[in-house]
């Protein structure tokens, strides 16, 4: 028996159809490539994160509830707020039914913000749907922002439809102005993780109907965010009751499935205010984190 | 293939699928004895090289890259419970599962790495040096590897027609 042999043998064993081809498609439908011009990746996701914060903004909040119990009262004066020199410092992990997709189980955001003007924060997300990561930053109000590209080395600047204020970047800030102007209910106690927690709810609701929710599980001594949870009874409905789900579009520009219901769960596993030092200060600054790296 | 920019990469990414589809879901077949695990193999094998063809940059062959990550995928589904060799049903539908099932028996009985090496030369027609490259070991050894396996399938072939 010889070589020629051996093949035919072998072409023998595993018969696969002549005429198949593949279906290119599906590999993108699993792993989406943007449609791109130059660099276009982070200039796309954040302009798109950015129509889902116009979007967002667009709509109106009302609350059912007003006139706050003392519980809440005492959580919006207590709800750590920084003093003018710390940076503030979370660390997450979200679930998202929105985004989650074959082999795409979780994303990490890290977020620091300086307490000092012009308020600069700088948001990274690790996610499992988009290779490498992507690394924004910019100040509160700004419109504009850079977007470090890790394959040409580049700063890109990416510009924001809407300037991203501190509710999108502090849900600390926002629980606490929710609850303040009454847009805020209280909906119990319970343990998460043997950890006591509040829960608040803030309602988002678009001309009288009720387009999402939103469920805080604070500490119920420190008041930090512990857990939100964020369902949406229409498409992009909810961010409006957590302005932060916004930058979950970050990484994908824009939710795979908008045209159905999605939920949100953002744990904390981290949410502390960083001493004022130059290092601390730095890690909210995307040129500091990328020394020597031009802007494009 | 030497590539940079990421359009070009993606670009060749989707060339050697379009080109090559039909070895890669041959030697994924291979591996897991099954067409539609073979064809998934496949599927996520060059979504996994979207998803990181950052790490493309650094290395000089995409085809090389792809052919290892096939293997990575099939061997890791490969620990499925599952798990079975060259009795796929489609095989069965058509006859030819049983035409040689005393050399079918003998390549599953193959160790492992003489399958992989078994496949790469015959089902993907890659080269010594580049079934090292996937397989992790020294060019010598693909060699002495292959003749193992071409050893065996000879006597089993021969034993089937005595």
């Amino acid at each position: 028996m010889n070589h020629d042999d051996i093949n035919v043998v072998l072409d023998r064993l595993i018969e696969i159809p002549d005429n198949e081809v593949g279906d290119w498609n599906d590999v993108l439908a699993r792993a989406p490539v943007p449609t791109r011009r130059r660099r276009p990746r982070r200039t796309a996701i954040v302009l798109l994160a950015a129509g889902i914060v116009a979007a967002v903004l667009a709509l109106t909040v009302a609350s059912p509830w007003r006139g706050g119990p003392t519980i809440l009262s005492r959580a919006a004066a207590a709800i750590p707020a920084p003093t003018s020199s710390q940076i503030l410092y979370e660390n997450i992990v979200i679930h998202t039914s929105a985004i989650s997709r074959r082999g795409a189980s979780a994303i990490h955001m890290q977020v620091w913000l300086t307490g000092t003007t012009p308020h600069r924060f700088r948001v990274l997300l690790d996610g499992h749907a988009q290779p490498g990561r992507v690394d924004v930053g910019s100040t509160i109000g700004s419109t504009v922002g850079l977007s470090y590209d890790d394959v040409y080395r580049v700063l890109d600047p990416v510009p924001f439809r809407l300037p991203i204020a501190e509710a999108s970047l502090n849900p600390a800030a926002f629980i606490r102005a929710a609850i303040n102007s009454g847009r805020a209910r209280p909906d119990g106690t319970s343990t998460l993780a043997g950890r006591k927690v509040i829960r608040i709810v803030v309602t988002s609701r678009l001309s009288g109907r009720a387009v999402g929710s939103t469920l805080y599980f604070v500490d119920a001594h420190t008041y930090e965010p512990v857990r939100v949870i964020v369902s949406a009874a229409v498409p992009n409905g909810s961010p409006i009751g957590f302005p932060m789900a916004s930058l979950v579009a970050l990484p994908y520009g824009q939710f795979p499935e908008p045209k159905r219901p999605y939920v949100l769960v953002f744990d904390f596993a981290q949410f502390h205010y960083l001493a004022p030092t130059a290092k601390n200060r730095g890690l909210a600054n995307i040129r500091t984190q990328h020394p020597g790296v031009k802007i494009a | 293939m030497t590539v940079s920019p990421d359009a070009d990469l993606v670009a060749a990414i989707e060339h050697a699928y379009r080109d090559g589809y039909q070895r890669f879901l041959r030697v994924a077949v291979g591996i897991l004895g099954d067409l539609d695990r073979g064809r998934d193999a496949v599927q996520e094998t060059f979504a996994r090289a979207l998803r990181s063809r950052g790490d493309l940059r650094r290395i000089e062959s995409v085809s090389g890259w792809l052919w290892r990550t096939l293997v990575n995928v099939c061997l890791a589904d490969k620990r499925h419970p599952s798990d079975r060799f060259g009795v796929s049903e489609e095989a069965a539908a058509n006859g030819h599962a049983d035409e040689w099932p005393e050399v079918r028996a003998m390549v599953a009985a193959l160790p492992e790495r003489q399958r992989l090496v078994l496949f790469l030369r015959h089902y993907a027609d890659l080269d010594y040096r580049q079934i090292a490259e996937v397989v992790g070991v020294e060019r010598g050894t693909v060699a002495a590897t292959l003749h193992t396996a071409h050893q065996k399938i000879r006597e089993a072939m021969t034993e089937v027609q005595a």
